[in-house]
């Protein structure tokens, strides 16, 4: 197929993506494994995941810098190896904004509308659309060094949806900003790719990012997908032990299975504490595990009050108070269950119905709907 | 009362590096000066002779080789040194290491000898020529030494290092996400290299254009030695009237014009390179 025709096609393109079985080695090392991503047009979508676990790497080969060595790479079902990344029609947005510091913020934004020889009327028209839905109208004569950071990287994603891309890849753009304006270009950024209905493709190593922002998540580590699924899905119902403890704080008690149901199984920790857990994956009798549930949760009161009705629904134990953290809206409760095994309690500031102290004596419990059961971490 | 105490403390450290040049250069210059210009007569004879010489045909003719054989040895510096840089600035592997090297170590032999090989490469019977009839590309020899030829080859090989290394400098500080983003928002690789890259390297080109074109404005040992005889350049002027002529006015009065050329450039290029740093370039 000619290049022009691909390049004809790509500008008219819905904007969804596929990778089959991508792979990627550095010498020995296997950066990205035989990785399958389905992504629809016009969805959100995050690669979740620690420094080293493929991320970036995936979308640089999505964006055409790095070949990988196996595999497909589609958008709308065709297969893009050998398009080079100018006439991928790809709108891009880097960790460290990649402002030309020799071009004010207006012909920075112009660029790709250069590239592409679009006409000069057309182009100011697009330029200053761009930069009032990026709420930078007045700033088109200023340098990349009189603006803040916040203002560059705006300046970065107007010129990446400024000729009107279908797909729009990011790689951790909000990395070097502060938290308060993370969470405000967060919300900006979400409400732009849902004006204009863009598919975007976003790395990053922070959870609450992409959980904030994603329709659905892919979690990767050590070149692995691990799990991909919706934010609220993968919190609630995290496939293993790691994607628990990385997309928040996560309560694992080790325990020994010792009754399998439909949906429900029994186990029995080290001193012979008998709890229940919900059962997704397919586990034998006896086998070592983990009951794995959020610290918000879980409910604590006072030792004395055992009186709480369909006690079948709830696991409850007892325990004593080992750490209290004040973390401004949670107050968060360590208690100790039997030796080796703690429970986090996060109770909302407004909630707390008595005080709790160091050393006191507590009942901790939580709905069996509440927690799964994980495989024990290798 | 602190304060100027500090400043005068840190002068006085510049001291023996200031005596130094005083006596080594400044002194003998300004004494050179005044002795040839004074040996002229009153002060109207001196102006008189300044037109005199400068106005001879010897002279312009020498001003104006002299003017275009650096600016094309600039040119063609610039030209062979670009890309040069641009590779060393871009790998940091064996390949580096080994492009510098072959540019640096020949820096370090003296001018004389590296032009002495030139000649012997590019002589009638030299081996660029044996090797050119012997491959049956030319049937007589080139006439690459003693003419404009040679001396631009000499110069161009002499003043390449100096290029090389001050766009090296310039080019190793453009960010290379610049070029990455630049690909990934649409641009060929020339509109992203001649909008973005070219630019960016700005500095190091007016710079080393610069100080190439200032160096090479002095040059005499090489255009002495593989020009032909109508190839003068001014610096040979100068050194025929003190050597052969000692006619020291004349040799003084192109010095001064030699001189205020340079210093006049030097002016231009410390403007221009404040300038760059100064907009952040």
């Amino acid at each position: 197929m000619s290049l022009a025709l691909v390049q004809a096609d790509l500008a008219r393109e819905l904007g969804s993506i596929s990778l089959r079985q991508v792979t990627k080695r550095y010498g020995k090392e296997c950066v990205v494994d035989a990785i399958d991503i389905d992504i629809a047009a016009g969805e959100f979508f995050s690669l979740l995941g620690p420094s080293g676990s493929g991320k970036t790497t995936t979308l640089m080969m999505l964006a055409g810098f790095v070949a990988a060595d196996t595999g497909q790479i589609c958008i709308d079902e065709r297969d893009i190896a050998q398009v080079a990344p100018q006439h991928r029609g790809f709108g891009m947005v880097f960790q460290n904004y990649a402002i030309f510091p020799h071009l004010n913020v207006f012909d920075n934004v112009a660029f790709p509308l250069r590239a592409r020889k679009i006409p000069k009327p057309e182009l100011i028209q697009r330029v200053m659309q761009a930069l009032e839905l990026v709420r930078l109208e007045g700033f088109a004569d200023r340098f990349a060094r009189q603006l803040s950071g916040g203002q560059q990287q705006r300046v970065a994603i107007a010129r990446a949806i400024v000729f009107n891309p279908s797909i729009v890849l990011m790689d951790e753009p909000l990395g070097a900003l502060d938290k308060n304006l993370r969470y405000q270009m967060q919300v900006e950024i979400k409400d732009i790719q849902k004006r204009l209905g863009m598919t975007v493709v976003y790395v990053t190593h922070d959870q609450e990012e992409a959980m904030n922002m994603s329709d659905r998540i892919a979690i990767m580590n050590h070149g692995r997908i691990e799990q991909i699924g919706r934010p609220a899905d993968i919190y609630k119902k995290p496939n293993s032990t790691f994607i628990a403890k990385f997309l928040g704080e996560a309560n694992l008690v080790r325990s020994k299975i010792t009754h399998l149901g439909a949906a429900v199984a029994s186990v029995r920790t080290a001193e012979g504490l008998s709890l229940h857990a919900q059962c997704d994956q397919t586990f034998a009798i006896d086998t070592e595990v983990d009951i794995f549930m959020r610290p918000e949760r879980v409910v604590l009161s006072p030792s004395a009050s055992l009186n709480e009705v369909h006690q079948d629904e709830w696991n409850r134990c007892q325990g004593t108070v080992t750490n209290l953290s004040f973390l401004g809206n949670i107050l968060r409760q360590t208690v100790l269950i039997e030796p080796g095994i703690t429970i986090v309690v996060d109770t909302q500031n407004s909630s707390q119905a008595f005080a709790v102290e160091k050393g006191d004596l507590v009942t901790v419990s939580w709905r069996v709907e509440d927690c799964v059961l994980l495989r024990v971490n290798q | 009362m602190k304060r100027v105490s500090t400043f005068g403390g840190s002068w006085v450290l510049l001291l023996p590096a200031i005596a130094l040049l005083v006596v080594v250069f400044l002194a003998p210059l300004v004494w050179f000066f005044v002795q040839s210009l004074s040996s002229i007569g009153t002060f109207s004879e001196i102006v008189e002779q300044f037109v005199a010489v400068l106005g001879s045909k010897a002279v312009l003719t020498a001003l104006s080789s002299t003017n275009w054989i650096s600016l094309l040895v600039t040119l063609l510096v610039l030209l062979l040194s670009y890309p040069l840089a641009y590779f060393l600035a871009t790998h940091s592997d064996w390949r580096f290491s080994l492009i510098l090297f072959c540019i640096v170590v020949p820096y370090f032999t003296s001018v004389i000898v590296r032009t002495y090989s030139w000649m012997v490469l590019l002589g009638r019977n030299g081996l660029v020529n044996n090797l050119l009839l012997t491959l049956g590309v030319i049937n007589e020899p080139l006439t690459l030494l003693y003419s404009k030829t040679g001396i631009l080859i000499g110069m161009v090989y002499v003043l390449l290092p100096y290029m090389v290394l001050t766009l090296y400098a310039s080019l190793k500080a453009i960010d290379p996400g610049l070029m990455r983003a630049a690909r990934g928002l649409g641009a060929s690789w020339w509109f992203a290299f001649t909008r973005v890259y070219f630019p960016l390297s700005l500095h190091g080109v007016v710079s080393g254009s610069l100080i190439v074109f200032i160096l090479a404005l002095g040059f005499f040992i090489t255009p002495a030695l593989m020009g032909g005889p109508s190839d003068v350049m001014i610096a040979m002027l100068v050194e025929r009237a003190v050597e052969v002529t000692f006619d020291w006015a004349s040799a003084a009065i192109m010095s001064v014009l030699l001189l205020g050329a340079t210093l006049g450039l030097y002016a231009i290029y410390y403007r221009v390179t404040d300038l760059r740093r100064m907009m952040g370039g």
